[in-house]
């Protein structure tokens, strides 16, 4: 058989048109994947970058109607940074990260490990554990209102009786106000992130257990050597999952405190919020976003190198 | 790598360049068509039949006096996290109602269209309460119409205040003076009924809202314009004091709700429920006896106390307010519209039949009828023929209210020139610094807020 000739595309008329006929190429060669992904690119497109590029170009503007009416630079930048509130919110913010690894980070995965580990009633402790995530905010709401309403009507005040204790403000203690939110906020998000672990604990090869066990392993080496590692990227994953969401908290502190008591528990977002909504000031606003968003892409880019380290 | 991400971040970038600048300008009057349309928001839903009833009323009114005019209910109701979508994307309807604390926000971010000629044209410029008209002016022009106004008193529960046996040989409640007598009586109250004596809210801009008249009365003055700055001035004794008056509630007197973190739903829902004896008030707030179910027998009001410079209060209520960008046969059509439905100046006898209705159905409905609102039209025949009709369907007796509606030493005041909401908010702060810190020292806490109101707000003002 006469073997096909192949005819060499020649490159003289130069390389845009060449750049164009591989993307041309490429397109048709991968037309049903470009269809699959188009709607997603879409909605990705309206749904996020184009609010995102559109935020960062109007934050150099003065805004009326949310339209650009003039250029400011960076004028907008320069007023939240020089509110005497950011500071302030750009601390509790951290703050709310802070006491959320601590409070919260742990928790789900030290519940994953134990139910895994069951036997008996595994089915009952995984909804009780889940259980918070679909109660109605509402009533999430009134059940921490009550819990937390300082005097003598409050339930953990009334606890604190039982045991001899004097009545604590609760909320309006600025000291404890943030890690209260956090707690509310661990004990509605739990079973979502314990459900991802188990998941992964579920997914490790039960020979490596069986073959441990042989070898005399005890349960915390187990721990340590197989169970572990198994879980390190979805903690890593989860981790700055969690960084991101909680330094965006708003609707907590907002129907919680209000971002008191004295502005101790007011995060970016809350003044963000308070900016576009009750004071009318939308470019200040997407400034301060823009500013949390880059705070955001450098903790993003962080974990990206991070584990880029820990896979080597 | 980077050059397909430059280059998706540059597509991105121009998309959306273009969408903003194409967006300019898309607000056009409507009402092309040969009837003039126009929407009117607030339009009463299906829990409140009556009112559903009433509206449509006016509707089968407005189409037979003006066929040429057509009316499009609209439901949306002014809300903090709505407003601004709603506005942005040109989806207000075209009248629609504010509170009167948020027209002067509005006006600045020309959420709202200008209406001076046209109110001129029918007359009503003249005939509108000019502390009212203040609310709703800039600049010399007018953007809105109060709908209603009252100005706050001092609210007491009459049960609560007998069981204190603070009530005179009437049973009418033993209004306090002055503030050092209603921090006395909050305390009598809380030792006898084991309750709050009094509510004071400190979030959500209200405990800043209430603060003013406590602030006006010891001779705060906020702002003063000093050779073209505005400047702000309450870094003062007199300042000062009024907040040691917050503070004395909570660690001398001891009388208010163990919550101190109090929103204006959380304040209404205390009172109604007894569980807090006084606060101040529009004085007879619907929501108190229709949402949080209190009964009308245990509702007094009072004038306010007084401090060392006399006794002050302020208005609340709501404005109409119209969509940027209408046309100006849109106005008038929207003048006619309020004319159908009893709210404009002339008191001709449709209009005093329409005014008949909305009071009968009001009191049917269980509202509080009987106190004399602040007038929004003060031409002289339209205030008695108002008076006349309240009267009619007077339903609470009147002793309880008496005092409030006597009192001619109450001076009202409007509300601060600039930056109104965002004064509120920093004296909300203040408020919740004396009240969860028992060492505070208010004079610190108001310097510290008199120096950040200048910086945040006053220094940036650029008109």
């Amino acid at each position: 058989m006469k073997p096909t000739r192949r005819i060499a595309v020649k490159p003289a008329a130069g390389a845009p048109r060449e750049r164009t006929n591989r993307w041309l190429n490429a397109f048709t060669r991968n037309g049903k994947a470009w269809m699959i992904v188009l709607p997603s690119v879409l909605l990705f497109y309206f749904i996020m970058w184009r609010p995102i590029a559109e935020g960062v170009f109007l934050s150099f503007f003065k805004l009326e109607n949310y339209q650009a009416a003039g250029f400011v630079g960076f004028q907008n930048y320069r007023e939240v940074l020089s509110d005497t509130l950011f500071l302030g919110a750009l601390k509790n913010t951290f703050g709310y990260v802070f006491w959320s690894l601590l409070i919260s980070f742990l928790p789900p995965i030290i519940i994953a490990v134990a139910l895994n580990e069951m036997v008996h009633l595994k089915g009952l402790f995984k909804f009780s554990i889940y259980f918070p995530v679909i109660v109605p905010t509402v009533a999430a709401a009134l059940i921490w209102y009550f819990l937390y309403l300082p005097g003598d009507g409050g339930i953990l005040n009334m606890l604190r009786h039982s045991i001899g204790l004097k009545n604590s403000e609760w909320l309006q203690n600025p000291i404890l106000t943030i890690p209260l939110i956090i707690t509310s906020m661990t004990w509605r998000g739990c079973g979502t992130s314990m459900v991802l672990y188990l998941a992964a604990l579920q997914g490790v090869n039960q020979e490596l257990y069986e073959a441990s066990t042989i070898d005399g392993a005890g349960f915390f080496l187990k721990l340590r050597y197989i169970t572990f590692p198994h879980l390190s990227p979805i903690i890593l994953l989860l981790l700055v999952r969690q960084i991101v969401g909680i330094f965006q908290v708003m609707v907590e502190p907002m129907t919680m405190t209000g971002g008191g008591p004295n502005n101790a528990s007011l995060s970016l977002n809350l003044q963000g919020y308070n900016y576009a909504f009750v004071y009318f000031q939308p470019e200040r606003a997407l400034a301060l976003n823009v500013i949390t968003f880059v705070i955001l892409l450098g903790i993003t880019v962080f974990y990206f190198r991070l584990d880029k380290k820990l896979s080597i | 790598m980077l050059k397909k991400i430059a280059m998706l971040l540059s597509i991105t970038i121009t998309l959306s360049i273009t969408g903003c600048m194409t967006n300019v300008n898309k607000e056009g009057a409507s009402g092309t068509d040969e009837k003039v349309t126009i929407s009117v928001g607030d339009w009463p839903t299906e829990n409140r039949p009556q009112w559903v009833e009433q509206y449509n009323t006016y509707l089968r009114n407005m189409e037979s006096k003006y066929p040429d005019i057509k009316v499009v209910p609209d439901e949306w109701a002014y809300d903090v996290n709505s407003f601004v979508p709603k506005a942005t994307s040109g989806q207000l309807p075209t009248l629609y109602e504010t509170f009167h604390t948020e027209t002067q926000k509005i006006i600045n971010a020309k959420y709202c269209a200008d209406i001076t000629d046209e109110l001129e044209k029918a007359g009503y410029l003249d005939k509108m309460n000019p502390m009212l008209k203040e609310l709703v002016t800039k600049n010399g022009r007018v953007y809105g119409i109060p709908k209603d106004a009252y100005i706050l008193g001092l609210t007491a529960n009459v049960a609560m205040f007998t069981e204190a046996g603070l009530v005179d040989e009437n049973g009418v409640p033993l209004f306090p003076k002055t503030y050092e007598e209603l921090g006395e009586y909050a305390s009598i109250i809380k030792k006898k009924t084991g309750k709050a004596g009094f509510i004071m809210p400190t979030m959500s801009n209200f405990g800043g809202w209430h603060f003013m008249s406590i602030a006006w009365s010891h001779g705060v003055t906020f702002m003063e314009q000093i050779d073209g700055k505005w400047t702000a001035t309450f870094n003062t004794s007199e300042a000062a004091s009024a907040l040691q008056f917050i503070k004395d509630l909570k660690w001398k007197y001891d009388a208010l709700p163990d919550n101190v973190l109090v929103d204006n739903p959380e304040m209404l829902k205390l009172f109604a429920s007894d569980q807090g004896a006084m606060y101040f008030s529009n004085p007879a707030d619907f929501k108190l006896f229709d949402t949080y179910g209190m009964k009308k027998e245990n509702f007094s009001v009072g004038p306010m106390p007084e401090g060392p410079l006399g006794r002050f209060t302020l208005t609340g209520g709501k404005t109409y307010m119209f969509k940027p960008g209408v046309a100006p046969e849109q106005i008038d059509a929207a003048l006619k519209w309020l004319e159908i439905t009893g709210e404009s100046p002339t008191p001709t006898a449709e209009l005093l039949a329409v005014l008949d209705e909305n009071y009968k159905t009001w009191a049917e409905e269980g509202q509080v009828v009987g106190i004399y609102p602040q007038n929004v039209w003060v031409n002289e025949e339209f205030v008695k023929a108002k008076a006349n009709v309240i009267d009619k369907y007077k339903n609470i007796d009147i002793k309880f209210a008496e005092q409030f509606m006597n009192a001619k030493d109450v001076r009202v005041k409007p509300e601060e020139p600039m930056n109104c909401q965002e004064l509120y908010k920093t004296l909300d702060a203040c408020i919740q610094a004396v009240l969860t810190d028992k060492n505070a020292d208010p004079a610190t806490v108001i310097n510290q807020a008199n120096s950040d109101f200048q910086k945040n707000y006053l220094d940036k003002i650029s008109e």
